[in-house]
């Protein structure tokens, strides 16, 4: 079962970071990612996430993306928040802006894992006033709260 | 009675599985088609189009098939017919079987008699 909490800490939550794209997004995250995380090779993990995002656009809908990838020499399932100051464009399927991105990378042979990761963000996002809250939520301390309390 | 569900995973063996049920002297079914949730999840929703290899040999469409069973010693003729179809149901992606108590039925066939039996 996945448990939020032991995957994430306050320190993987970014609040306003200003960026122009996805790429910009995606690389950031996974720079936070690499300060928190022992992450032998950052540039690959980029590198999956945005061929993924060539396949279909990771959005999800509701200004929110989950940015994902399975890849090679990881050794833990790591996630990072990044919330935008200014939504950027991301290819959603309802079109609309992106301003909270849940980035995930994990070891290639943990898919059950992983699946079931972005089942629960998928799930907890589904809600109006959760997503509300989090784009209310004062700091990354509050931002972190609120996604460990909804689980 | 019980009702016996089979979702079988390789709809081509439809036809055959039928006849299994007919001979083990089950009388009636109702066939549905139906589709794998990993299917519905790598195909119909974008955020999981990248595990599409993973869920590969899965079969994308399959039958369910239900049918009230009256005498439950037709299962246990049945299952070994149709694992000679589809091969053994404790391999993983061949289908899977099993059955639920039934305390009320109405509108179900006249019984024909197991395989093997003449009506008395």
């Amino acid at each position: 079962m996945v448990e939020l909490k032991q995957l994430f800490s306050p320190e993987d939550v970014e609040v306003d970071f200003v960026c122009n794209n996805k790429e910009e997004a995606i690389a950031y995250a996974v720079e936070v990612m690499a300060r928190n995380h022992h992450i032998p090779d950052p540039q690959r993990v980029v590198t999956t996430m945005l061929d993924r995002e060539k396949l279909t656009s990771t959005g999800i809908g509701e200004g929110i993306a989950v940015p994902h990838g399975l890849c090679e020499g990881l050794s833990q399932t790591m996630m990072v928040v990044i919330r935008l100051k200014n939504p950027i464009e991301y290819g959603a399927p309802d079109e609309k802006p992106v301003d909270l991105l849940f980035c995930i990378a994990g070891p290639r042979d943990n898919t059950a894992y992983h699946l079931q990761l972005l089942s629960k963000l998928a799930r907890i996002l589904h809600n109006e006033q959760f997503r509300a809250a989090l784009r209310e939520a004062a700091d990354r301390e509050s931002l972190w709260k609120l996604i460990v309390s909804r689980e | 009675m019980k009702l016996l569900v089979f979702v079988l995973n390789n709809e081509e063996f439809l036809e055959e599985v039928l006849e299994a049920y007919v001979e083990a002297g089950i009388e009636g079914a109702t066939i549905l088609d139906s589709e794998g949730m990993g299917r519905f999840l790598t195909y119909e929703v974008p955020l999981f189009a990248d595990f599409r290899e993973f869920m590969k040999g899965n079969k994308p469409y399959n039958k369910t098939i239900l049918s009230v069973v009256r005498d439950e010693s037709c299962i246990e003729r049945l299952v070994p017919l149709v694992e000679r179809v589809v091969g053994p149901l404790s391999e993983r992606g061949r289908g899977i079987m099993f059955t639920v108590p039934v305390d009320w039925a109405t509108g179900l066939s006249p019984t024909v008699p197991p395989s093997g039996e003449q009506p008395s």
